[in-house]
């Protein structure tokens, strides 16, 4: 296993972020999990969908078993949105160990989701700051990711002193 | 094991991104380690 890999782990592992056991489908691109709760059990998948050479557009929502597909409208109150946030952080730290070169596009269907990713990237930004550079578009443009600033997209990849573990 | 490629909603938020990045080009810092890295 790379030292990339290894230490992208160890650092999730230290930022004690509660999750969900995910299934790891097409390369480390699509990945499934069930939230918990009072509505049940609900199959949710993210899929890194590749929209030009090494970026990846993140994508997530509900699997409609009845209709068989997917759908990210559904709010299910399983009263888990924390523990799904750190289930697709998992994601976004095992997708990054697996495609070291990647860039991740991301951008909630609504303010209020956008708005929660930003929550949590300010959450852990300490952490985060260490592995990755994530940018934010905000008033008309990209800038480095900052506290205090509402942003409607993000992009996302891993600092090249991560990437470059894997030389030594 | 499922494909979820084809599926309408992953395909929609696809088109979009794709749509917001020509609305809204990265920088080239941003691009540039992409280019490097291939």
């Amino acid at each position: 296993m790379c030292k990339a890999i290894i230490y992208l782990h160890f650092v999730y592992s230290t930022m004690n972020i509660e999750r969900y056991p995910v299934v790891v489908l097409q390369n480390h691109k699509v990945y499934e999990f069930f939230s918990d709760g009072p509505a049940g059990a609900i199959k949710k998948v993210v899929h890194y969908q590749e929209i030009e050479n090494g970026f990846f557009n993140i994508a997530f929502g509900d699997w409609d078993a009845d209709l068989k597909k997917i759908n990210d409208y559904v709010r299910n109150n399983n009263g888990d949105g924390d523990k799904i946030v750190g289930t697709i952080a998992f994601t976004i730290t095992d997708f990054m160990t697996h495609h070291p070169w990647a860039t991740i596009f991301a951008k909630g269907n609504t303010i209020g989701k956008t708005r929660l990713y930003q929550i949590r990237i300010n959450k852990h930004w300490p952490v985060i700051s260490r592995l990755f550079d994530i940018d934010g578009f905000a008033g008309g443009k990209w800038k480095s990711f900052q506290s205090g600033i509402n942003y409607s997209a993000f992009t996302l990849k891993a600092k090249m002193e991560v990437v470059n573990l894997n030389k030594y | 094991m499922r494909d979820y490629s084809n599926d309408p909603f992953f395909k929609k938020k696809a088109e979009e991104a794709i749509e917001f990045l020509k609305k809204h080009p990265l920088p080239d810092r941003v691009k540039n380690k992409n280019k490097e890295s291939k």
